[in-house]
């Protein structure tokens, strides 16, 4: 895959805010606004995250290589050139593979203990 | 597997990084879980082994610190609640130390800027070169022999020329005279010193011929050139010659002399240039360099006097003597500052005292609850850190407090310090400073929380527990009894300081400098060349100029000298006997006007003062009784004759025709050089010094010079005016700033030791209360019970002030640079700090003891 | 107890050794190498604590209600009496159930971005 595993696994286990940053802009480029609202509604409103934390994460995100700034933008007319959008790098997509690999591995080891999560 | 194995022991020592707490809480199991696990991993193998031990160590290392953490967190909760519930005590703790913490900073401020923080690299391997005989006088070095230096001395990285240079600056407003330095052109690498702003000279910018370049001062780049970045490539007129700014260095560099108010800098060539087509003998130059690594100086002078010149003065016994940079820029300083840092640490011992001594009590108060933690199982160790946190947060708050009161007083402390300390501008709290503070904190918190921790682990939980509070332990007793002893001896030996120094201010205040400063005015004049070129013109224009201002209104007598005692900046001259091929005498050679003694109010002792017959070239010369002593010891000097070397060339003959009594000199010596006054119209010199006797201040009578000045030219800078009398309270500023700091020291110091003698004293009476109430039930007298407490009293004062007289035995000598005509140990300032302390010391235990005889034996004894 | 009143979900998210030792002492009472070597046989390895790791979690978790200690102790042939065994408290058990389900959210968002599919697939 081109990464050092020690690399990836030196990320883990990553810190929720930067584990659901990183889900948000797998899909498709966000700007940071877009980021909390996307968050808050795959987690059904339980995580809101403040702008302070966003991009406190976002800067360490991306000297850590997860994400970057983009440049292309969108149409002009929904444009704000004040935004800056973000995408997820190979290296991010690698990071959250490992991440989800350990938390299902986790979850599979829960379910084994009997701590059987209600909605499932 | 019983009994301890050598991995057991290791793992028994990797559990003591945990707390206490927590090994015992864990420890057993921890080491039976490591017995398994080694066990087991032996039978994978010595990997397995080598893994094991990896992970445990790791392990520990991670997990200690933060159980330690836990531990400190909860502790200190804990200091602060106790805080909240004995607010009084409390804030008496804290404003103690931050006395005692901001002292020491705002000290240490003042040493960090002056002697710690060099604007130069590496300045451990600077040094000033300097060629001296045997009596310690200086022969010149020459241009030349800094060249051969360079090239045959390896000892030395490099070495650097320097001399000072004063042009007049035209075209920008009045005419100003500037202090500029010139500088080798390698001097500034040298030092390491780079510019905030362009560059420094470049190598070809210092030889012959070169465009005339000038690196300008930071305060003169933001003073005069409004600080404009743009100013690189602007071009000063010096001397009537166009200079080219190309630098402008940062705020901290003040060359290596450590002068104050540097205007800039120039090429030494240039400097030196100038100086000889002016027709002045441009001989000397000052040497400075960087020793190699690792080079003694005494291998560097060795080879230095092996590179000698034929050119540069060969004579008996002159050899080359390196002193430390930094030596020459702050020995003077040196002692003198560690000295009051050292008065002020004796404020911060004074200030732990105190609140260790409060604590004690405090331990006391709190040994029901300490003996039910160790009946719980609270090991010493425990007992003694939870409360060393609680004494951390007390000193950390006090810093904090002490931060304050260290950054208010700064600004007095300044304007108290003689102007004459070098690096005054650049005293600021910076981050060494609140290390410094820190660390002061720290230190204090394990001073004063030491004793009460120690003492309170002792404590016999049994018999805390049996509320026999009744009687106090005799050994808490000693402890604050020794205390309070030694806050005493520290106060004596700190009062004895500080009346030292007060004694030499005061001796020096009225002393009679030797002449009359007040109501006179000074202004400086400096003749520039090359618009007045020799003694011809430089005395029309002071003839002129004395001409004119005796007209003027307000001025009521006027007389010029090239030099006003104490103002620094002097004319010398060699003089030897008629006949003689011998020994000169270096002295200082006041040029003055003839009525210059009546009106300076300088008595002439012997023989006569100068007349209006003396003038031109009838020789008459006036020599100062130290001169006198000197030159013809026990022997009449009048009608003597001198050959006469002025430093400006000139040969002649004088005759002695008066003595007058000695000046004090610019040095903090009382005792005067060999002085002798010569007048003008004789040896005439381009730097005049105009005093005026006028009912008027400095500010109304500036114009009046500066336009009289101007009206035979206008293009002359005339220097400030100020009052003689200015100048005479200026040369005693050090002592004023010394006095005047160790007796706030002292007085900090007097109020904390009365404080502690009344806590401990009244803390007596209030343990005591019940057994007072019986003995006065029983028919004790008042007047016995105020007894007892008072002898209590009086012997730890007693005892302190005697402790106190030999350690200020011990420590003023650490004052003597600065004492004039007092010995460090000068008996009735001795007898007066010890009588100030014994008073002190009783009446704050009277005042203390006095409560007891008012308790009421009934109520006493209800209680 | 009081801990029955309190909130799961403020305890979390769990550390993952914490989790770990949750998940150990799912299966029954058990003393501290038996709990490092549960987790070590869990992980493949992959998590092995050291004791120091280990009994800093295990204070942590006794503080907040997590765990007790058990009084039942095993026959006396096979006790070493500085030991002492833990409980998982039901306080505890709803805790890693919270932490599990939080686990389970967080996959459930990442299928969401399809980011599993393996790169080419998309």
């Amino acid at each position: 895959m081109g990464f050092d595993n020690a690399d990836v696994e030196a990320l883990l286990p990553l810190p929720p805010a930067t584990f659901h940053i990183l889900m948000a802009v797998a899909g498709e480029d966000r700007h940071g606004y877009a980021i909390i609202q996307a968050i808050s509604v795959r987690t059904d409103g339980a995580l809101r995250m403040s702008a302070g934390t966003l991009y406190r994460s976002i800067q360490r995100m991306i000297e850590q290589d997860l994400i970057v700034e983009v440049h292309e933008r969108p149409a002009p007319e929904l444009d704000d050139e004040r935004r800056r959008y973000y995408r997820i790098t190979k290296f991010g997509e690698a990071v959250a593979r490992a991440e989800t690999r350990r938390l299902q591995g986790l979850v599979r080891l829960a379910r084994a203990s009997g701590f059987v999560p209600k909605n499932v | 597997m019983r009994g301890r194995s050598r991995a057991d022991r290791v793992f028994r020592l990797l559990l003591r990084l945990f707390p206490s707490e927590f090994r015992g809480d864990f420890g057993d199991e921890m080491s039976a879980d490591f017995g398994d696990e080694r066990a087991d991993a032996r039978t994978a193998g010595r990997l397995a082994i080598v893994r094991l031990w990896w992970r445990t160590i790791a392990g520990s290392l991670k997990t200690a610190p933060r159980e330690h953490l836990a531990v400190l967190v909860r502790d200190a909760a804990y200091g602060l609640r106790l805080m909240r519930k004995y607010p009084l005590p409390t804030a008496a703790a804290i404003l103690t130390i931050a006395l005692g913490v901001g002292a020491n900073t705002a000290m240490f401020t003042v040493v960090n800027a002056v002697l710690l923080q060099l604007p130069f690299e590496d300045p451990a391997r600077l040094v000033s070169v300097l060629r001296q005989d045997a009596q310690g006088r200086s022969a010149a070095i020459p241009l030349t022999q800094l060249r051969t230096w360079n090239e045959r001395v390896d000892a030395v990285e490099s070495l650097a020329g320097y001399t000072m240079s004063s042009p007049v600056w035209t075209g920008a407003g009045a005419p100003d005279r500037l202090r500029l330095e010139c500088f080798s052109a390698n001097m500034f690498s040298m030092l390491g010193a780079s510019p905030a702003i362009g560059r420094t000279f470049a190598a070809r910018e210092d030889s012959p011929g070169a465009p005339p370049v000038v690196v300008v001062s930071h305060s003169f780049w933001s003073d005069r050139l409004g600080g404009d970045p743009a100013s690189i490539g602007r071009v000063l007129t010096l001397d009537g010659v166009p200079v080219t700014v190309i630098g402008v260095m940062s705020k901290e560099f003040d060359g290596p002399r450590a002068l104050r108010r540097l205007d800039g800098w120039i090429p030494l060539t240039s400097c030196l240039e100038s100086i000889r087509s002016q027709g002045r003998t441009a001989g000397t130059i000052n040497v400075y360099g960087r020793l190699k690594r690792d080079i003694s100086p005494r291998v560097a002078e060795e080879q230095m006097d092996g590179a000698v010149d034929q050119a540069t003065s060969r004579r008996d016994g002159i050899r080359v003597r390196l002193v430390p940079l930094t030596e020459q820029i702050y020995g003077d300083v040196k002692k003198p500052l560690l000295a009051l840092l050292g008065a002020a640490g004796f404020v911060l011992l004074i200030a732990c005292a105190n609140v260790a001594s409060l604590l004690l009590g405090r331990v006391d108060a709190r040994r029901k609850e300490l003996a039910v933690r160790a009946a719980l199982g609270c090991s010493r160790a425990r007992v003694v850190r939870q409360l060393l946190t609680e004494s951390m947060v007390f000193a950390l708050c006090g810093g904090a407090a002490g931060l304050l009161i260290a950054n208010w007083s700064l600004g007095a402390l300044v304007s108290l310090m003689p102007g004459g300390i070098r690096r005054i501008d650049h005293i600021a709290l910076d981050g060494y400073v609140l290390a410094a503070c820190l660390a002061l904190s720290t230190g204090t918190a394990l001073l004063f929380g030491l004793l009460p921790a120690l003492y309170a682990s002792r404590l016999d939980p049994g018999a805390a527990l049996k509320e026999s509070a009744l009687l106090t332990t005799p050994s808490r007793r000693r402890i604050r009894g020794a205390l309070i002893i030694s806050e005493v001896a520290l106060s004596v030996a700190l009062v004895a300081g500080a009346g030292l120094m007060m004694k030499t201010f005061l001796h020096l205040r009225p002393a009679n400098p030797g002449f009359e400063p007040d109501g006179k005015l000074m202004a400086t004049i400096s003749l520039p060349r090359p618009q007045y070129a020799d003694g011809l013109s430089w005395n029309a224009f002071l003839g002129n100029l004395l001409q004119r201002l005796r007209h003027r209104a307000g001025v009521e007598a006027i007389v010029a000298t090239s030099y006003v005692p104490l103002s620094g900046f002097i004319t010398g001259a060699e003089v030897h006997h008629v006949g003689s091929d011998g020994s000169t005498l270096s002295v200082w050679s006041p040029r003055v006007t003839p009525d210059y003694f009546s009106e300076m109010g300088i008595p002439v002792l012997r023989g006569r003062t100068f007349t209006l017959r003396d003038d031109a070239g009838a020789g008459a010369a006036i020599v100062n009784e130290t001169m006198a002593r000197r030159m013809w010891p026990g022997q009449d000097p009048l009608g003597r004759q001198l050959v006469f070397k002025s430093d400006l060339g000139r040969v002649s003959t004088k005759t002695i025709v008066g003595v007058s009594r000695d000046v004090r000199d610019s040095g903090s010596r009382l005792t005067a050089r060999p002085e002798m006054y010569v007048l003008f119209a004789d040896d005439p010199v381009p730097v005049i010094r105009i005093v005026v006797k006028t009912p008027f201040s400095a500010e109304q009578m500036a114009p009046v010079i500066r336009q009289e000045a101007a009206a035979i030219d206008p293009r002359l800078p005339v220097g400030d005016v100020e009052p003689v009398a200015e100048i005479v309270a200026r040369s005693v500023a050090t002592w004023r700033f010394a006095a005047s700091l160790l007796a706030a020291f002292a007085g900090i110091a007097a109020t904390l030791a009365a404080v502690g003698l009344f806590a401990v004293v009244g803390g007596s009476v209030t343990e005591r209360t019940p057994e007072i109430g019986v003995r006065i039930a029983l028919g004790a007298g008042r007047g016995t019970v105020l007894r007892f407490f008072l002898a209590r009293g009086a012997i730890l004062t007693v005892v302190g002030v005697t402790c106190g007289l030999a350690l200020g035995a011990l420590t003023t000598r650490f004052l003597t640079a600065w004492l004039v005509d007092a010995s460090p140990l000068d008996r009735p300032t001795f007898a007066a700090a010890a009588a100030m302390m014994a008073t002190v010391g009783l009446s704050s235990t009277y005042l203390a003891a006095r409560r007891a005889t008012r308790i009421d034996p009934l109520s006493a004894l209800r209680s | 107890m009081s801990a029955s009143r309190r909130v799961p979900s403020e305890l979390l998210p769990l550390t993952p050794a914490m989790f770990h030792v949750l998940v150990a002492l799912a299966d029954g009472d058990q003393h501290g190498y038996a709990i490092i070597k549960a987790v070590a046989r869990h992980t493949d390895d992959r998590v092995v604590l050291s004791t120091g790791t280990l009994y800093g979690i295990i204070k942590r978790l006794l503080a907040e209600g997590l765990i007790v200690e058990s009084r039942r102790r095993p026959a006396a042939s096979l006790d070493d009496e500085r030991r002492r065994y833990y409980r998982l408290t039901d306080f505890g058990r709803r805790v890693a159930i919270a932490e599990a389900e939080r686990l389970e959210d967080m996959i459930a968002v990442v299928r969401a971005t399809r980011l599993l599919d393996e790169p080419g697939t998309a």
